[in-house]
């Protein structure tokens, strides 16, 4: 009688492991397949497979490059084509959905699975992707001698681990169809309230206008909202809470500021201004929708105009710009970032993605960039081509007077590595009966405690 | 008995060796990380990786945004293995007869199991969207008014992610079934037709009983699959609209760089399966006849 419940006992354990296993194994190559397949790119990881051609001709490289929806310019093909044509390098271009780039990213950093060459912003990612230990340093790189604005590239060691697109960048502000302005006899807002009854003109009289449109699947445009309005709403204050949320001093619910512009952000939905189906929609359905007068506005950065031009063929006549009025204040919100191309040190070739980096920096490649993409290039030989003028009003009228201020996330930086939940939270605010701005107060006072007590931060 | 003679135990050391060596043992230390503060600052500094207990498990238990995200995790194994069994089931019985389009028809509801999660998911994404072909019929069929974003409203999104579900292996089950049908011996259904039993009360009597063991192994792969759900929520919704589920949860912590609080996840991922399938396993067993 004994022995059947030996055997049974024997294999309980088995059982038991056999389970742990299948549990330990999960399902993890979605993110893979999912990235090539959204980007229809080649399903095979960059790899440098140098091969011998023909005397005379130069060897045949290929080095991957993965960037974001929202980061990717067409541009960038007409350099992989110069780049194939001129010196015979393959430019394998990976493009992943904005929602999933973040952690994607920080996922293959930590599985060693690296691109050869990925895109970030920079300096603002150096602490995310822990660039000191994960990137190559790119301090004594000949283009280094050619950058407009080096100090902003530099990490807290003085290292530069990423080359620049641009020199400056991020304007906050509401981009938005003049057409539809023109039409229903609207004028720029100066205050809030001003801001409000455009939307809500554009509500009652624009014939089913959506009066601002949210993109919440791609949460990193979420957060613009919050991550310009909270520190504008601080002014003077702003850089005091920031050291003192770093140091425990205080929780994020002891600023009232912060419950006004999550109070803000929530009544724009309740009131009905924005797309029923922000949920789902992406930053491209926004520009799409700005384009072609669906919508009257979008809240972003300046990249959104290159983007309605170049993309959506917008009439660049139609576009205009406004700084959102938070508090009554006309003041902008900025961010110390440029758009820059790193290199992981774990890349199977290092040396081929500096080439491209080298040659990409040079005039003759950034020129096809700015070209399509007016601005202020990250070098000074590159023509930075001929700025809209809704951008360059912001320019004039905010950067050159000193009327900015820097966005929540640079100051807090240290946190960045948690910001994508602080946005699922601003997400989860925009669904009614899901979260008040309390909870998420509260929520996000306990995640940040927590991240902050896991990475032993003082007064934590 | 007679065996032992013939294959000594001996055979088995090298398999579970190797087993032990590249499975069960990192198996075990993977998880072990779960009482660990294991993370990217101290990635490969293993002087600088301490043993916080329970801390992680505390944390985790307390925290409403885990909670909901277990919760979720239940009621997609549960529901979807009920209604993913009970499909299949109904599909076996209807493909076990002799129609003309018989193999046709099972190559058809078995096609779904073998597409990838990515592309079934943009079908799913361009169907349930605001302007999608769901929303459109409704407006043909004159019930506008019921259209919805259904992936990004909290009351619909996790039906549409657990009807993906169900509609990709809804066909593996059924094969499973089919398998098991074949099986049966057409003896029982003559010598019951003789007695004159009725097709429900053959159904009842021969069919399901002999059916059990399939059963037992589609609702033991179901289960586990429903509790390590993860490509579908994270194409479908990345774990918006109170769509979170463990395994999204585990993905961020561990992209975090919170290694050791993804183990934990994973721990008690783990556990629960262990729980639940030795459980359900043991009672479908029992339930088990041999005529």
């Amino acid at each position: 009688m004994t022995k059947p419940w030996n055997k049974r006992i024997a294999l309980m354990p088995m059982m038991l492991l056999a389970m742990m296993i299948a549990a330990a194994c999960g399902s993890n190559t979605t993110d893979d397949s999912n990235a090539n397949a959204s980007a229809g790119a080649s399903p095979s990881a960059a790899t440098a497979g140098a091969k011998p051609e023909e005397e005379g001709k130069k060897e045949a490289v290929t080095v991957s490059l993965l960037t974001s929806q929202a980061k990717y310019k067409e541009a960038y093909q007409k350099i992989a084509q110069k780049l194939k044509t001129d010196e015979n390098i393959t430019l394998d271009i990976q493009v992943v959905p904005d929602d999933q780039y973040y952690n994607l990213v920080k996922t293959k950093i930590a599985t060693k699975e690296v691109p050869d060459i990925l895109m970030n912003n920079a300096p603002s990612e150096y602490i995310t992707i822990d660039a000191p230990k994960n990137m190559v340093d790119l301090s004594n790189e000949p283009w280094i001698a050619r950058l407009a604005n080096p100090n902003l590239l530099k990490g807290t060691d003085g290292k530069v681990y990423a080359m620049p697109v641009e020199s400056s960048s991020f304007y906050a502000a509401a981009y938005y169809n003049k057409a539809v302005f023109k039409d229903l006899g609207l004028s720029e807002p100066k205050t809030y309230a001003d801001f409000l009854n455009v939307l809500e003109t554009i509500k009652t009289k624009g014939n089913g206008i959506t009066p601002i449109f949210m993109s919440n699947k791609d949460s990193w445009t979420t957060q613009i909202f919050m991550t310009i309005g909270l520190p504008v709403l601080l002014g003077d204050k702003a850089q005091a809470t920031w050291d003192q949320l770093l140091t425990n001093k205080i929780k994020w619910a002891d600023i009232p500021e912060f419950k006004t512009v999550l109070e803000d952000y929530a009544d724009l939905y309740k009131r009905g201004y924005v797309n029923k189906d922000h949920m789902t929609a992406t930053f491209d359905n926004a520009k799409e929708a700005l384009a072609t007068g669906k919508a009257a506005m979008l809240y972003n950065g300046e990249w959104t105009v290159g983007d309605l031009l170049t993309k959506n063929h917008m009439n660049p006549d139609q576009i205009g710009a406004f700084v959102l009025p938070f508090g009554d204040k006309q003041i902008m919100g900025t961010g110390a970032f440029v758009q820059g191309f790193f290199i992981p040190k774990n890349a199977k070739n290092v040396d081929a993605a500096k080439r491209v980096l080298n040659l990409i920096s040079q005039p003759s490649y950034m020129n096809l960039y700015f070209a399509e993409n007016p601005g202020s290039p990250g070098f000074k030989d590159v023509d930075g081509g001929s700025v809209h003028p809704a951008v360059k009003a912001l320019v004039d009228h905010y950067i050159s007077t000193n009327q900015y201020i820097a966005q929540l996330n640079d100051p807090m930086a240290f946190a960045s590595p948690i910001f994508p939940d602080l946005w699922q939270l601003y997400v989860d605010m925009t669904v009614d009966g899901t979260k008040t701005p309390d909870q998420v107060i509260s929520a996000w006072d306990k995640k940040y405690a927590d991240y902050m007590k896991q990475k032993e931060q003082p007064g934590f | 008995m007679g065996l032992k003679r013939y294959y000594p135990y001996s055979f088995t050391y090298f398999t579970v060796l190797f087993y032990g060596l590249f499975f069960i043992v990192p198996s075990v230390v993977g998880l072990s990380f779960a009482f660990t503060n294991w993370g990217s600052e101290n990635l490969t500094d293993w002087a600088a990786v301490k043993f916080v207990g329970l801390d992680h498990f505390r944390y985790l238990f307390s925290d409403s945004d885990f909670n909901q995200a277990l919760t979720n995790t239940f009621a997609f194994a549960a529901v979807t293995t009920f209604l993913k069994v009970f499909l299949g089931l109904l599909l076996a019985l209807g493909l076990n007869r002799k129609l003309i389009t018989r193999q046709f028809l099972r190559a058809v509801y078995y096609i779904p199991a073998v597409l990838s999660v990515t592309v079934v998911g943009l079908l799913f994404s361009a169907i349930f969207s605001m302007d999608g072909i769901f929303n459109r019929l409704l407006q043909d069929l004159g019930m506008g008014r019921y259209a919805l974003n259904w992936l990004g409203d909290n009351r619909t999104a996790m039906s549409i992610v657990m009807s993906l579900e169900v509609w990709k292996w809804s066909g593996f089950c059924m094969m499973i079934f089919l398998a098991g049908l074949q099986t049966i011996s057409r003896d029982y259904y003559e010598a019951s037709s003789i007695d004159g039993a009725s097709r429900l009360q053959q159904f009842r009597r021969i069919t399901f009983p002999l059916l059990m063991p399939a059963i037992t192994i589609n609702m033991t792969l179901n289960l586990i699959g429903g509790f390590k759900v993860f490509d579908q929520v994270y194409v479908l919704t990345n774990g918006r609209s109170g769509t979170e589920v463990l395994n999204t949860q585990v993905y961020r912590a561990f992209s975090n760089g919170l290694y050791g609080r993804s183990s934990a996840m994973g721990l008690i991922l783990f556990g629960i399966i262990a729980i639940v399938t030795l459980v359900v396993t043991s009672y479908l067993k029992r339930k088990e006849v041999d005529y």
